[in-house]
């Protein structure tokens, strides 16, 4: 290869590198597919908290250091809640939905989405707290319902994106976004 | 053989055919391979300097709207913000191919382990920031990459809250968090100078820029596609809308079809397995005992305290120090610096440093070895081939009448071994090394060039006939390159005279001290 012929290949192959850059710097993402729409469960709900407590026993007690002796022993529970998404009574979601925390202490977060194609639906959402066997019996806290429950018309576009959230004012859930009426 | 020499094998054999490509067009002295690391640094640089022209104009308050006004302005912003961006994509394969070199190599593991963590920590900054860089802008590419790093956080157990509702479009985004993403923006390559520093701690003169040619030509094409090809701006993210195809910077978000395709858990478990895998590289790489580079040592009778070993070595692993029963300073090697590179034997005159069977007078035993078994004809080339380039003659003697010698590192190589094959009546001695920037042990052939044409000390003593001595530089995959200097030297061999051979060449003993204690004390801390 002549001195010249060599470089133009290597003005070339800089020029060729530098364009690879930029156009990996631009890929398209997500890859060509059918536009679609989502509907979209996002809420924080404190639920519902039952405190059982009972006397401590004398062995307890003493197992404990004197600082840390409390005649009274409390456990605490949030109880869990079930979440049902149905789109035109087609149910399409069903999950538990669990407090936060190690100590399953936190409130309850629920996030989900789900892709479906654009259209008019009946959306049906149900939040109902479940009893599981074994649960604590006693005083439930907390002005959280025991069940919420959303029943609306959504007419989704391409792209759009219905949002469910609970309204802590109302206590109910609602529907926004991207929603024709 | 081993699993990490494999990998090693298959990772060289995609690096020197690129690097003798590379050696073709450009040359070694401005082979972008060779100076990746450098390279990324200047890049590193360009997306500091434009960086901070973008802080003027960004607004927390207003994240999109900011950039776009930054965009607007057709003969600057744009083209700075065009170039941050590539520059720092360009960074990011610089550094992805300066870590490929340094595996390829075997330059991992010993001495050069921090250099390697540290380099793998820097890369992670790079992509946090980049990360932190892409959600800044707030279009649709920051809202798909920072809901994924959301949905990926909130898998652990770290916060009190899913970070993930921050993004539900239930209200708008406070401007709080652009002022940590900001933050984190600017602070994290504040940090990457530390790591840099730490990376290089333990090399001596380390090359912190590519030369000048490389790297404003590498700046002059970022900053001309900057211009003629500007970076895209996605339109601005919108919580409550499916993203439409946005433009993703596959240098930093290379990972993201992979991740959203899996449940969190396997992508931190895939991820975690990686990363370790990596920065263990260190551990799984290095050879088994018995094969370990042994560091050099130290012959203290014979050290007189002249520092070229000390200059010379591209580690900093030798240091002067008081010597037993001698009124100088002498060497003394610490091993857990020396990567065995050999260097120190051929910068020490009498001989008296290098790794073990490796001193200039092993080399030198072994040359005469060589023309005992066979004596000159004082036509015939000795060739002394790197290991690890020289186009493979080390491994693969070529179809020519010549006598292979192989070194280490071609900066090794005492030049009282080229003095004897020339004295003792060879017809010329070709030194084989790899292109100076593409040396295992850093400075090897530039040290050598030095000793056998300018005079460094350790020099080719001026009683030797230069006419038969060569130097010439091939990479590993240049056979071709190689062979042709052979043929060279073949053909100025062939127009001298038949070289005459001297009989009595006692090289080692000149170098012998007039009269010292007779303990012959071997330094190694």
């Amino acid at each position: 290869m002549s001195a010249a012929a060599r470089r133009l290949v290597s003005l070339f192959a800089a020029a060729a590198a530098t364009f690879g850059v930029a156009a990996l710097s631009r890929v398209p993402y997500p890859p060509a597919r059918p536009e679609h729409a989502a509907i979209r469960l996002a809420w924080r709900a404190p639920g519902q908290r039952m405190e059982q407590c009972r006397r401590a026993t004398e062995e307890e007690l003493e197992r404990l250091p004197v600082h840390m002796r409390r005649e009274e022993i409390c456990e605490q529970h949030i109880f869990p809640y079930r979440l049902e998404l149905l789109l035109d009574d087609s149910l399409v979601l069903a999950r538990t939905i669990r407090a936060a925390g190690a100590h399953r202490d936190r409130p309850l977060y629920v996030y989900e989405e789900i892709e479906l194609d654009p259209g008019r639906y009946k959306v049906t959402v149900r939040f109902s707290r479940e009893m599981p066997e074994g649960a604590l019996r006693g005083r439930i806290e907390g002005d959280f319902p025991e069940e919420l429950r959303l029943e609306q018309e959504a007419d989704l576009g391409p792209r759009a994106v219905a949002l469910v959230t609970y309204d802590p004012e109302t206590r109910r859930l609602v529907i926004g976004g991207n929603i024709g009426q | 053989m081993d699993v990490a020499r494999r990998l090693e094998r298959a990772a060289r054999r995609i690096l020197e055919p690129a690097d003798a490509f590379m050696n073709r067009l450009y040359g070694w002295r401005y082979n972008p391979i060779y100076h990746s690391g450098a390279l990324a640094l200047a890049l590193l640089a360009v997306v500091l300097i434009t960086g901070i022209y973008l802080l003027f104009f960004y607004r927390v308050g207003a994240p999109y709207e900011s950039v776009a006004r930054i965009e607007g302005q057709a003969w600057l912003g744009r083209w700075m913000r065009a170039l941050h961006r590539y520059a720092s994509d360009a960074a990011v394969a610089a550094t992805a191919l300066h870590l490929l070199r340094m595996f390829a190599q075997g330059r991992s593991f010993g001495p050069r382990t921090l250099a390697w963590l540290s380099g793998l920590l820097m890369l992670f900054v790079i992509f946090v920031a980049g990360w932190t860089g892409y959600v800044m802008v707030w279009d649709t590419a920051g809202l798909i990459l920072a809901r994924e790093g959301a949905r990926l956080f909130d898998a652990l157990p770290l916060f009190a809250e899913p970070i993930g509702r921050t993004f539900v479009g239930e209200r708008a985004l406070p401007g709080a968090f652009f002022f940590l993403n900001l933050f984190l923006h600017v602070a994290l390559p504040v940090g990457l100078g530390l790591l840099l520093w730490v990376h290089v701690s333990r090399v001596a003169r380390p090359n912190l820029l590519p030369p000048k040619k490389l790297m404003w030509g590498a700046i002059g094409l970022l900053f001309a596609c900057s211009l003629f090809w500007p970076a895209p701006l996605a339109p601005p993210a919108d919580p409550l809308q499916v993203p439409d195809r946005a433009p993703l910077d596959a240098f930093f978000a290379f990972w993201l079809p992979l991740s959203r395709a899996l449940p969190a858990g396997v992508v931190w478990a895939l991820g975690g397995l990686l990363v370790a895998a990596v920065a263990l590289v260190p551990w799984w790489t290095r050879p088994a005992a018995p094969l370990k580079p042994r560091p050099s040592v130290v012959n203290q009778r014979l050290c007189t305290g002249c520092e070229q070993c000390y200059l010379d070595c591209p580690y900093e692993a030798i240091t002067m120090e008081a010597g037993l029963e001698r009124d100088h300073p002498v060497a003394r090697v610490h091993p857990n610096l020396c990567v065995s590179c050999g260097i120190c034997a051929g910068s020490c005159a009498p001989m008296g440093v290098g790794p073990p069977e490796r001193t200039g007078r092993d080399q030198l035993a072994e040359v005469k070895a060589l023309l005992a078994a066979r004596r000159p004809t004082g036509r015939e080339l000795v060739v002394i081939a790197c290991r690890h380039a020289a186009g493979g003659l080390a491994d693969r003697v070529p179809p020519l009448e010549v006598r292979i010698l192989a070194a280490e590192c071609a900066g090794s190589v005492h030049t009282s071994v080229v003095e004897y094959l020339v004295r003792a009546g060879v017809g010329g001695v070709l030194i084989l090394s790899c292109p100076p920037r593409d040396c295992w042990h850093r400075e090897g052939p530039k040290w050598l060039e030095q000793r056998l044409f300018h005079g460094r000390e350790a020099e080719l003593k001026e009683r030797v006939d230069r006419r038969r001595v060569h130097l010439a530089y091939a990479g590993y995959a240049e056979r071709r390159a190689a062979l042709r200097a052979v043929e060279e030297a073949l053909g100025k061999i062939a127009a001298l005279e038949v070289a005459a051979g001297e009989t009595a060449i006692t090289l080692d003993e000149e170098c012998e001290p007039a009269s010292e204690p007779a303990s012959e004390g071997v330094n190694r801390t």
